[in-house]
């Protein structure tokens, strides 16, 4: 038995040194070979390097990536390290060998994934409730593309999964301390104005009862700080509001007519020559043209406020401009400490900036205030392009 | 059994023969694109001329050589590295080897080791040279080895005290210049040794089970001419006549074993050779009538062609073994060759593993005779 082995062996090598055979050549050999051959391994290695590369940035990365094939149930083609760890699977085998509706709490979620995706071809940061193998729920954010055939049919889905439990987490006790904060600030709010009007019939009353000047003047400086105390009051709850909500299009003429409704009209006329624009901004944007026309009447002792837009190098500006003394001292004009505003400048600012949109003041003292808000491209739309646009 | 017309494959080098032959190297390489030859030799040919003649050819040329002459007479695995090193230093990009068979297989070893960047026991078998080596021109020194036609290369592994071939059609090399004048340095017992060599390349490739009809042709054409001129070489060494016969009996013989392959007394030279460092002629010389001994019964015509051939004759009268033992001795001892390993200094206790590195080497598959490990022990001691 070992003999006849040993013949096979020979005889093979006998046909083989006999020379018939696929593997026996002449010697061709060319200069040029040699240079084909250095330049080939330097392109293996090349390559080689950079499938090393892109290798460990997908093994080490912590999001997971994957490939599933749509036309095998959905099945999973290629995982790497961070899904395999993020669904709770020991390495890429086993998790190939599962079934995807065991990744999913509900597998309805996975069906109306795969709906979605025929229909859009792509899904972006998508929150999925999960199950992995060991057991409770993770939350994670899905992104993934659809991959089709030459039919034009899905074939596979590669997408990206980032296991965002704990930022959720993290951000439903933020939501909880948030909620806290602001009922206490609120219910506090309410106390100090409540104990302000208080104090202020007080010393309403005790002013009518004396007739001593100089006490008179002192219970005035006493009054005016009360009001300063409501002024304060006041803007802590503006402040609570800004960037609470998230930016969106305005009309902007609508929104300017709203802000304006509980000005006096009687002591502030005002000219309104806008164009038809939508504007992009937080919705606290009315409290800011509110401000700005009230500080006409408080602080550029102003009667007439022309409201105008313009485009400018690509830009849409909105200018406030009146007919009072206008503003001499520029320098601390949008700072929250410049109390003489009411904070109300520097609260108009903060909702601007929310939307990236600038605010400046180019008046001449003297000669009226002018503010002027500047739109950047991408932040309005013209008349002709917010045509069909739904009024807000 | 045997088939009148096997189909078989003949492959020979480019093959320039006549005296003063060696004088074309300059042209040849630059012919192959050589800029920076990288010459393989070895002490003893340096020593006769005929390497320093092969390099003034080449300068003349203006082509830059590299000369490496540490080879030893069995060439070694950490020669053909420390060759292939050298190579790869120097940026060369053609081979031309000086010698007799140990600097040309050297050489050829060196060149798939550059190109395939392997070690060299990596080449060991039939067919394991994937990449040809680069371009390589052969003058050989001796009338024996046959390196500068043949397909084989044969390299010591001396951590392993044994030979192992490299046989594979890219390990022929692009041109032999063969030049019979540079024979006549060559002193009595070399040209003794390598004749025996070359007569045993004859033997064994016609006796071989892939021999083919051009290989028979060359085989006897050989045997006839090393049986007549080898022992008038042997006596008058100047005589650039017998020279010319005995260069071109082992050029036939070459052409015959590299393509018909050897047989059982090669592989047996290999394992002695490389146990003790012993030429490989001698060894050879030791073993070719034992070895005739064993195969006689399977392919009697053949080794009565190869008698009638020793003896000038074409007639293939059936004469017997003894008659083509008792010529073959006639032979050796015309060149005052003994007869006997233990002459050598191969003692009873070697054989085990002598036979296991014979059986091990690839010659012995196309042997007429299958040999197993107790055949060639047995042979060994016979041959002591
Ligand atoms: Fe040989």
């Amino acid at each position: 038995m070992r003999r006849s082995e040993e013949e096979i062996r020979a005889e093979a090598l006998r046909q083989k040194i006999i020379g018939l055979g696929e593997t026996s050549h002449r010697k061709s050999y060319y200069p040029q070979l040699q240079e084909q051959i250095d330049e080939l391994h330097a392109t293996l290695k090349a390559l080689q390097d950079s499938e090393n590369k892109y290798r460990t940035l997908i093994e080490n990365v912590n999001v997971g990536i994957f490939r599933s094939d749509i036309k095998d149930k959905g099945r999973l083609v290629q995982a790497n390290p961070a899904m395999c760890r993020i669904l709770g699977y020991e390495d890429e085998r086993a998790i190939l060998e599962a079934d995807p509706d065991e990744f999913y709490q509900d597998p309805q979620d996975r069906r109306a994934i795969i709906d979605e995706l025929k229909k859009e071809g792509r899904i972006k940061d998508k929150k999925v409730r999960m199950r992995p193998r060991s057991g409770g729920t993770i939350i994670v954010s899905m992104t993934m593309t659809a991959l089709y055939d030459e039919m034009g049919d899905i074939s596979f889905i590669d997408g990206v999964i980032e296991d965002i439990t704990e930022k959720e987490m993290k951000e439903e006790a933020l939501r909880q301390a948030n909620k806290k904060w602001n009922l206490l600030s609120s219910i506090t709010r309410h106390d100090i104005n409540n104990q302000a009007m208080v104090l202020d019939g007080y010393l309403t009353l005790a002013m009518e009862r004396t007739t001593d000047a100089e006490v008179r003047k002192l219970l005035s400086k006493a009054r005016s700080s009360v009001q300063s105390i409501e002024r304060h009051v006041a803007f802590a709850k503006d402040y609570q509001d800004i960037g609470i909500n998230a930016p969106r299009w305005f009309d902007l003429r609508e929104s300017l007519i709203n802000a304006l409704i509980p000005l006096d009209k009687a002591s502030l006329s005002v000219r309104l020559e806008v164009d038809d624009y939508t504007i992009f901004a937080d919705p606290m944007i009315g409290k800011v043209f509110y401000n700005l026309a009230q500080n006409v009447v408080r602080h550029s002792k102003g009667s007439v406020l022309e409201i105008s837009t313009k485009e400018e190098d690509g830009s849409l500006v909105l200018s406030f401009q009146d007919n009072g003394v206008g503003i001499r001292d520029k320098s601390r004009l949008f700072m929250r400490s410049n109390s003489t505003s009411g904070f109300g400048l520097f609260l108009s600012k903060e909702i601007l900036s929310i939307t990236g949109v600038d605010i400046r003041e180019t008046g001449e003292a003297g000669k009226g205030a002018r503010f002027e808000i500047i739109f950047a491209e991408g932040q309005y739309r013209s008349p002709a392009a917010s045509q069909g646009l739904p009024k807000q | 059994m045997y088939e009148q017309f096997p189909v078989r494959k003949f492959v020979a080098p480019e093959i320039i023969l006549g005296n003063g032959s060696r004088s074309l190297v300059g042209q040849y390489a630059k012919t192959l694109h050589g800029r920076n030859v990288f010459l393989v030799s070895d002490p003893g040919i340096l020593r006769a001329g005929w390497a320093g003649e092969v390099r003034d050819e080449l300068e003349r040329q203006d082509i830059h050589v590299v000369l490496f002459d540490k080879v030893s007479p069995n060439p070694r695995t950490s020669e053909v590295a420390k060759g292939s090193q050298e190579y790869q230093e120097n940026e060369c990009d053609l081979l031309v080897a000086v010698g007799g068979g140990s600097p040309m297989d050297c050489a050829k070893a060196i060149g798939a080791v550059v190109t395939n960047r392997c070690h060299v026991l990596d080449l060991e078998g039939v067919d394991e040279v994937t990449v040809p080596g680069p371009p390589m021109i052969c003058v050989p020194t001796t009338a024996g080895s046959s390196a500068d036609v043949s397909q084989f290369a044969i390299i010591s592994d001396e951590n392993k005290r044994r030979k192992f071939g490299i046989i594979s059609k890219a390990m022929v090399p692009d041109v032999s210049l063969i030049d019979p004048e540079v024979t006549l340095t060559m002193p009595p017992n070399l040209t003794a040794e390598t004749g025996i060599d070359a007569l045993s390349h004859a033997f064994e490739s016609y006796v071989s089970n892939a021999s083919s009809n051009m290989t028979d042709m060359y085989a006897l054409e050989a045997t006839k001419m090393i049986a007549r001129y080898l022992p008038q070489a042997y006596e008058e060494p100047a005589e650039l006549r017998f020279r010319e016969k005995v260069m071109l009996g082992s050029m036939y013989a070459g052409l015959a074993f590299s393509n018909a392959s050897l047989g059982l007394v090669h592989s047996m030279a290999h394992s002695l050779g490389g146990y003790l460092d012993h030429s490989h002629g001698e060894c050879n010389a030791k073993l070719l009538e034992v070895v005739v001994a064993f195969n006689h019964s399977t392919v009697p015509e053949r080794y009565s062609a190869l008698e009638a051939a020793m003896d000038g004759s074409s007639s293939c009268t059936t004469r017997g073994l003894e008659s083509l033992r008792s010529r073959l001795r006639e032979l050796t001892d015309s060149l005052d060759m003994d007869p006997g390993l233990s002459k050598m200094g191969v003692r009873e206790e070697d054989i085990p593993y002598l036979t296991e590195n014979a059986y091990n080497d690839a010659c012995h598959v196309t042997n007429p005779r299958p040999a197993y490990r107790e055949d060639i022990a047995r042979l060994f001691h016979e041959a002591l």
